[in-house]
């Protein structure tokens, strides 16, 4: 089969760099092995937390020129200060636009969300609904705060939560009241305590009966706060579930991201790829690259599980198959390799005893690990580009997502990039 | 190598992707959920069968958890297995009618089928059937044909199709013998224009997926048996490529062959396919027909069995080929019926209410008409929407003949 681009990899850069290139009027197939680390991931993308000394960022586009020196092979270096920014503005527009709804922007500067364990993380967009701190004051928007979980429910404690709020400096133990909600309409579900997850709730919760009785048991220990926190278990479609409940009980309603699957990850996912078919993308999903032919210096086609011997050809690939979790790198016993082309790495030394940090908490090498390219984003073998073989997001060397913070930026930035250069509107 | 033999379970890293796709864990909290069902339980019934939890039946084996688990675990065989191999409770005769298709559609698609058609809809015996049955008497059972396509064939086609100098093998289906030879006949006409013969093989039975379904593993495994000595015979020895219409069937003789039912088909396996990948294949080679223009909008279902098999863009293409033809793809979703499943009187309304928020996209679509490669799918839309859904050929062959 024959399209103009194809897309390896259906994580947040293969989506946006498939939308993208649907928007510019080209043909789309995008090849998806099972779904992608947006279900593993908070629902907020982070676009830079720290430099790699440490320091802190507040504002990123402030600290791009620091980053270049401290991190030359970052892509926000490779891009340069100027082009990262446009790219990332475009990025906030372009996915409002597809249905995201989202708070922040790189103009606002970082925004600290609230991790499930109650501490916080410097972010760039996160889901409108989810808790944050205010970005001028470094303060919860709210004196007093009901922190609601749910009986039963295992992925968010209320108290760890407000005890390491009150800990960040942003609130105080006092102004935090924790309660367990009982919602009997849960029950069914309770007989599975394993399976008593985020997203089996929401989907109860989500039916406008179930919501109500939720509202009913919330309200009159709502009476005198003035925001509600619950655990992200609500919203699966969308997030007017959360909306219909705050309208119901009388005061804001915030959700905090629970362990993974990530509901809000999750939801974002969905709201992409059901527009890329709207948009005219085909999809081939749970499907994995098997093989390739090259043409001369280019890449010819791909060949996949599903279609076997009938391959995918086009006049332009994307790369965009994520970091070691996702399958995009492989490590052995004495290599880290780029899974389907073996194309060329940034560092990835042979000695495996020094991918690793001794302490877990510490950056870890390997995180660095990832395919070399030059400012056009294009996979290398032997030092040659590939002339049509664009690279996208955490399977790209140079930086560590982690310890920078910057993972969901690399991959926006990058998508959006590889996008512009198919459709020949820049480089 | 069977899936109970290989420890592919243990890929699993208990992530809880599947669940969140699993259509029927949304409608219905009794069902744990693929993973739970799955790998977790495979763990404990490997120790001892009687760790079989019964809640397992509520899983319609639309396979929509294999295609989003990111570790390649195939969670509906496993869950296929154990219902098949675990479970010892008493099949109902309800299964045994709703599984065994030959066997219904042979008594009913003759000269007779307009009177069986017209009982068949009357409410009271839809009653009667659901308080001694246990089939649903709110669904609409499909209605079947005069004559079987089959017979069709051997008076009225079989003679011109050996004309064509370039030939393939038809597996038709219970659906296109039984209920729908127009759809046959639609498949002729697209293979016809493009210089193809249509060839039946020499004996053809249901492919198995409802008797896998409703645990009638032996009367499958026989069932295969034949089809696969029929396919070899087409593909080994007349060296013939099979086209498939239906999904489904494709699914069954090129996965749960091997994979639920342990069988070596190695030999044709890839010469068996999607009636629309193989028209991709002559397309490819140069084989084009003349189209007229079809100036309406259609939706385009991926059935859930068509997502597993990966092929929708096949038939997407196929469609998208047409002028004047507006084609729009729908969110992948299932729509409820699964097979045999929705025909339970006990699986109804959770049937109905994973289909809910298809429908109602459909409603809102403004489409014309639904495009779809699986018949109880289409049994299923048109049953709850007001829109009626075609197969991809049917479509084809409308703008090969102009309308």
């Amino acid at each position: 089969m024959r399209y103009d681009v194809i897309v390896i990899g259906a994580g947040l850069a293969g989506l946006v760099a498939g939308l993208r290139v649907l928007e510019g009027g080209r043909s789309c197939a995008l090849v998806n092995a099972g779904q992608s680390a947006l279900h593993f991931s908070s629902g907020a993308f982070d676009f830079l937390g720290h430099l790699p000394d440490g320091t802190p960022v507040s504002r990123a586009p402030d600290a791009l020129e620091a980053l270049a020196d401290q991190a030359p092979d970052h892509p926000y270096a490779l891009l340069g200060r100027q082009r990262t920014l446009e790219l990332g503005q475009r990025a906030e527009a372009f996915l409002r636009d597809r249905g995201l709804a989202l708070d922040g922007s790189l103009a606002a500067g970082n925004r600290l969300r609230i991790t499930p364990l109650g501490t916080t993380v410097p972010t760039w967009l996160g889901a409108s609904e989810a808790l944050g701190l205010d970005p001028a004051t470094g303060a919860l928007p709210w004196k007093r705060l009901l922190v609601a979980t749910v009986e039963g429910f295992l992925d968010l404690g209320a108290d760890v939560l407000s005890s390491h709020l009150a800990a960040t400096g942003a609130t105080t133990e006092a102004a935090i009241r924790s309660a367990s909600l009982r919602l009997p309409v849960l029950d069914r579900l309770r007989t599975n305590p394993s399976e008593f997850r985020s997203v089996n709730i929401a989907r109860v919760l989500d039916h406008p009966e179930a919501l109500a009785t939720l509202a009913a048991e919330l309200a009159p220990l709502a009476r005198d706060v003035d925001a509600v926190v619950l655990p992200a278990c609500l919203g699966f479609r969308s997030n007017e579930p959360v909306a219909t409940l705050s309208r119901q009980i009388g005061v804001p309603v915030r959700v905090v991201p629970t362990l993974p699957p990530s509901l809000i990850g999750a939801r974002f996912s969905r709201i992409l790829l059901n527009r890329f078919l709207a948009d005219g993308g085909v999809c081939m999903n749970g499907d994995r690259v098997t093989g390739h032919d090259w043409n001369g210096p280019s890449l010819a086609r791909i060949y996949t599980a599903s279609h076997e011997d009938i391959p995918l050809e086009a006049d332009d690939f994307v790369l965009a198959t994520g970091s070691f979790f996702s399958g995009g790198l492989t490590s052995g016993p004495h290599a880290v390799r780029e899974t389907l082309f073996d194309l060329d790495l940034r560092e990835a030394p042979q000695d495996r005893a020094a991918w690793t940090s001794a302490s877990v908490f510490d950056p870890q090498p390997y995180m660095h690990y990832g395919v070399r390219t030059d400012a056009t984003l294009r996979g290398q073998l032997n030092g040659n580009p590939v002339p049509n073989l664009h690279v996208a997001g955490l399977v790209l060397g140079g930086f560590d997502p982690v310890h920078l913070g910057c993972g969901g930026g690399v991959a926006l930035v990058t998508a959006l990039a590889v996008a512009d250069r198919i459709l020949g509107t820049k480089g | 190598m069977s899936v109970l033999d290989d420890t592919g379970f243990e890929a699993c890293t208990k992530c809880t992707i599947c669940t969140e796709y699993c259509p029927v864990s949304e409608a219905n909290p009794d069902f744990p959920g693929p993973k739970h069902a799955g790998p977790d339980g495979e763990r404990l019934r490997l120790k001892d069968p009687a760790f079989y939890d019964s809640a397992l039946r509520h899983c319609t084996n639309c396979k929509r958890c294999e295609v989003a688990c990111p570790s390649g675990v195939k969670i509906g065989d496993i869950i296929q297995l154990a219902r098949n191999t675990c479970d010892t409770s008493r099949r109902p005769v309800r299964d045994f009618i709703l599984s065994h298709t030959d066997l219904v559609g042979g008594l009913s698609a003759n000269r007779l089928a307009p009177v069986t058609n017209a009982l068949a809809a009357l409410p009271p015996v839809k009653k009667i059937l659901e308080s001694t049955l246990g089939i649903a008497s709110k669904r609409r059972f499909p209605s079947y044909a005069r004559q079987t396509f089959r017979a069709w064939y051997g008076k009225e086609a079989a003679a011109a199709q050996a004309l064509f100098k370039d030939q393939v093998a038809l597996f038709h289906g219970c659906y296109v013998n039984y209920n729908n030879p127009a759809l046959g006949q639609d498949i002729l006409t697209v293979l016809n224009a493009l210089g193809v013969g249509v060839q039946l093989l020499e004996d053809e039975q249901c492919c198995g997926a409802p008797l896998i379904a409703a645990r009638f593993l032996d009367k499958a495994r026989a069932n295969a048996r034949i089809n696969a000595a029929s396919l070899h015979e087409a593909v080994a020895e007349k060296g013939l490529s099979v086209v498939v219409p239906a999904s489904t069937c494709t699914l069954t003789l090129r996965n749960e062959y091997p994979d639920i039912l342990d069988m070596d088909i190695s030999r044709w396996r890839p010469r068996v396919e999607l009636l629309t990948r193989h028209l991709h294949r002559l397309r490819t080679a140069g084989r084009t027909a003349t189209l007229h223009p079809l100036n309406m909008k259609v939706v385009y279902h991926t059935a859930c069995h068509m997502e597993r098999l990966g092929w929708a863009g096949y038939s997407i293409d196929l469609i998208r080929q047409i002028p004047g033809l507006e084609v729009v793809v729908l969110p992948q979703q299932c729509c409820g019926i699964a097979g045999t499943y929705g025909f339970r009187k006990e699986n109804y309304d959770t049937s109905q209410t994973i289909g809910a928020s298809l429908f109602e996209l459909i409603e809102a679509s403004g489409a014309d008409l639904v495009v779809c490669d699986c018949e109880t799918c289409k049994w299923q839309i048109e049953m709850s929407t007001s829109k009626k859904c075609e197969h991809p050929a049917t479509l084809f062959a409308r703008s090969i003949r102009g309308g």
